[in-house]
């Protein structure tokens, strides 16, 4: 069952609807000066000729005096503009008035009106149908006022929906890759630098694979690169690795290329190599060195961690000599490691290793795959002789019961001559005591 | 209970602030506790024939910012609906509340529920009742929960607040915007388990579920993972087999899950193992010898009183520690000379 799609309830004709908002904005704009609108009778005309649209025109061009109604007001009268310009067939032609209008600063209330506009725009879009194309354009409007407003927290938790509504919408890849991009963009400068990663790398996936290596491709490869190498938590480059227009960076900047294939599978002596051999090229391309540094120490550790196979423990010296770091800091590495998320297991400073629980392979291959399968495997047939167990238990349970059943009753049926039995013997026992 | 709906909530309408505090238009979340849903269901079922549709009120808890709202609570308001009006109790509405208010003071007012999913005027009309200065949940928006209840249906609720329209203040009176708002019904562990029980019974024809001993759910708690595991190993088969599209976020996933069972060494375990169960025989040889001496003693107390020499009697009904040694000892006694009896009779 659909949600019910009108939510905008109110009684009464159009025509008196737009007689009161038209004597509306007149007194409006009359309030700020300016003596000459009429819209009323206007619309009040238009009506007799019955030109439902024009009218709409009218107000919808009137509709900016609105934006200076007082706060308390403001909301219920653009909800009558919303609701009155959805009578119209012609939707389209109003709703980019009136998304522009709100998207300009409501003056009559500087503290809240990015909320006001909100709550209208999200309105116009729930009251449109959710397959409704129209929504996409709606949609951009709310990134602009939320851009402006720096209130990205408030739409996070609605992005989850987005990629349902791009299929239901039916946009083109153009679109969903502006779209994605604005999200990038609201998400980087509220400093929500993972999240604009995301939706860097999903508009780089509309990137359709012969025109992977355009122009606009390239710049958004870069970006999407240079961000994944020097974000301070993100370890993982394969989702990059697996695009077509970064597949395409390696004709185009073989360099970069070099350096992502480091990152994403090589060790740190491959980076110091790549160091020596394009020197100064980092600090050139406006790179934080250290940081770089920093991180493929990390993802060399957690390599050499992968590789242990089934030891699982790295002794202390081994680590120190694959990170290039005295041995007194090589805890204080692991720390950060674990602490990055990559490995988790246990100091022993006893031993002097490092026992291994889990680490993260950076490259999923095959030989990972039938890891995972045996683990798998392992576990059920585990799983398997303890479901076993429980049922032989339940089955002896059973049985007992019925055993002992059936020995009561035995002791039922036998219970009268038992006890003369030893009744007898007793009394045979007391008279022998009393002959004595 | 099916949620397909797309719907936007950015931000509530202004509302009127509490002194002090700016007003603000964060949105709001509503989380509803299931004993609500299942009054509403009940109220349902007892609707006259000829009502479309039942309402009534939701009481629950609100945060500080009224960006939370928590339905934890509700009671039937009658209400009589026609074409052209709709009527509802308001003396009753009100003294309900003032009881209920009484009865658990936390618990107030935040909106009413209806029994179908459909808005319309007069849904407008109840809400504004219900969101107005003085009686109603001003200055905090009501919130209005819509719970669908066709039967042969899955049940789909909904939640709104409401905004103001038209710009004449006639026309706001009886109509008013629905904002849809996201919600979330919440349940414990032991609720869930508790349902899954009862909800066993709607597939037999007597409607009745035995309740599952500890030992049986386990058994069903293993078959379900061994389901799951059966699921998960069919999808990394068809990887290997090159059937399906790897996905290495999964890949990782499933190796993350799958070590988290911590590294220890089988001879470490086994001798672990074999500590523990040398410690659990002391104990268990121990609570035997203890037993036997009981039970061994005990039988030295019934012998002495089926015997029953004079001075054993005095001794049991004294009940004094001496007279329990005495009557010990005329047991000895006494089974002493039993044997040698039986013994020369022999």
């Amino acid at each position: 069952m659909p949600a019910p799609t009108t939510t905008l309830l109110i009684e009464g004709t159009f025509d008196e609807l737009v007689d009161e908002l038209a004597q509306y904005i007149d007194n409006l704009k009359k309030a700020q000066g300016d003596e000459s609108s009429d819209i009323q009778a206007e619309c009040a005309q238009l009506i007799q000729e019955n030109k439902k649209d024009d009218v709409l025109k009218k107000l919808v061009t009137g509709s900016p005096a609105l934006n200076q109604a007082p706060e308390k007001e403001f909301i219920a009268a653009y909800n009558l503009l919303v609701h009155l310009i959805k009578q119209s067939p012609n939707l389209n032609m109003f709703l980019p008035r009136v998304c522009q209008n709100l998207s300009s600063p409501i003056q009559s209330s500087p503290s809240n009106g990015a909320g006001l506009a909100l709550s209208i725009l999200s309105t116009v879009f729930n009251t449109l149908q959710s397959d409704n194309e129209n929504r996409y354009h709606v949609f951009l409007a709310i990134l602009r006022v939320i851009r402006g407003s720096s209130n990205f927290e408030t739409l996070k938790p609605q992005l989850k929906n987005l990629d349902q509504w791009l299929v239901q919408w039916e946009m083109d890849e153009e679109d969903q890759r502006k779209l994605y991009l604005a999200v990038t963009d609201v998400a980087s400068e509220v400093g929500e630098e993972e999240q604009a990663y995301q939706y860097l790398i999903r508009a780089l996936r509309t990137i359709p694979s012969n025109e992977a290596s355009s122009e606009e491709a390239r710049e958004l490869s870069l970006r999407a690169l240079k961000s994944a190498l020097t974000h301070p938590s993100h370890y993982d480059f394969q989702d990059l690795t697996d695009l077509d227009s970064i597949q395409a960076l390696r004709n185009s900047d073989p360099v970069y290329f070099q350096l992502l294939e480091i990152f994403n599978a090589d060790l740190l002596d491959d980076f110091n190599d790549f160091k020596d051999e394009h020197d100064g090229w980092i600090e050139a391309e406006g790179l934080d060195s250290a940081a770089l540094n920093r991180k493929m120490r990390l993802l060399t550790l957690a390599s050499i961690a992968a590789s242990t196979g089934q030891a699982r423990s790295l002794p202390y010296a081994h680590i120190a000599k694959a990170l290039q770091i005295p041995l007194l800091d090589v805890e204080m590495w692991v720390i950060d490691v674990i602490r990055a998320g990559l490995v988790e297991g246990k100091l022993s400073q006893l031993n002097q290793t490092f026992l291994i629980h889990r680490s993260t392979y950076r490259v999923f291959g095959e030989n990972q795959w039938r890891e995972v399968a045996s683990r798998l495997d392992m576990w059920r047939n585990s799983l398997v002789g303890v479901l076993q167990v429980i049922q032989n238990e339940k089955a002896n349970f059973i049985a007992q019961k019925e055993q002992e059943l059936r020995e009561v009753d035995a002791k039922m049926n036998g219970a009268g001559l038992g006890t003369q039995q030893s009744y007898r013997k007793q009394r045979r026992g007391d008279g022998e005591a009393d002959l004595e | 209970m099916a949620d397909t709906d797309s719907f936007l909530h950015l931000a509530r309408p202004l509302g009127p602030a509490p002194v002090g505090a700016q007003p603000s238009t964060a949105p709001l979340s509503v989380v509803i506790q299931p004993q609500a849903i299942f009054s509403i269901l009940d109220h349902s079922l007892r609707r006259n024939p000829d009502q479309e549709r039942v309402i009534g009120t939701l009481l629950g808890t609100r945060t500080e910012d009224g960006t939370e709202v928590e339905i934890r609570n509700c009671y039937a308001v009658p209400h009589t609906e026609t074409a052209e009006q709709v009527e509802v109790d308001m003396d009753y509405q009100k003294q309900m509340l003032a009881l209920h208010l009484r009865a658990n003071p936390r618990e107030v007012l935040v909106g009413w529920y209806a029994t179908s999913a459909e808005l319309n005027t007069f849904s407008a009309l109840i809400q504004n009742f219900y969101g107005q200065q003085g009686d109603g949940t001003w200055p905090h928006p009501a919130v209005h929960l819509t719970v669908s209840t066709v039967p042969g249906q899955d049940i789909e609720a909904r939640t709104y607040i409401s905004a103001p329209i038209g710009v004449t203040a006639e026309r706001a009176a009886d109509s008013c915007l629905f904002i849809p708002v996201p919600y979330e019904i919440k349940y414990g562990e032991a609720e869930k388990s508790g349902l899954e029980l009862i909800s066993g019974a709607k597939d037999r024809e007597d409607r009745t579920q035995g309740i599952l001993t500890d030992i049986e759910s386990l058994e069903r708690a293993i078959q379900h993972v061994l389901d799951m595991l059966e699921r998960v190993s069919n999808y990394v088969n068809n990887v290997l087999d090159e059937e399906a599209e790897p996905s290495s976020a999964l890949g990782q996933f499933l190796m993350n899950a799958l070590s988290l069972a911590p590294k220890v060494d089988p001879a470490d375990i086994e001798r672990d193992f074999n500590n523990h169960i040398q410690d659990v025989l002391v104990v268990s040889y121990l609570a035997n010898t203890i037993r036997t001496q009981i039970d061994l003693s005990n039988r030295l107390a019934t012998a002495a009183l089926t015997l029953g020499t004079g001075d054993a009697l005095t001794g049991t009904g004294g009940g004094s520690g001496e007279g329990g040694q005495k009557s010990g000892q005329g047991e000895r006694r006494g089974k002493g000379r039993g044997g040698q009896n039986r013994s020369n009779e022999s």
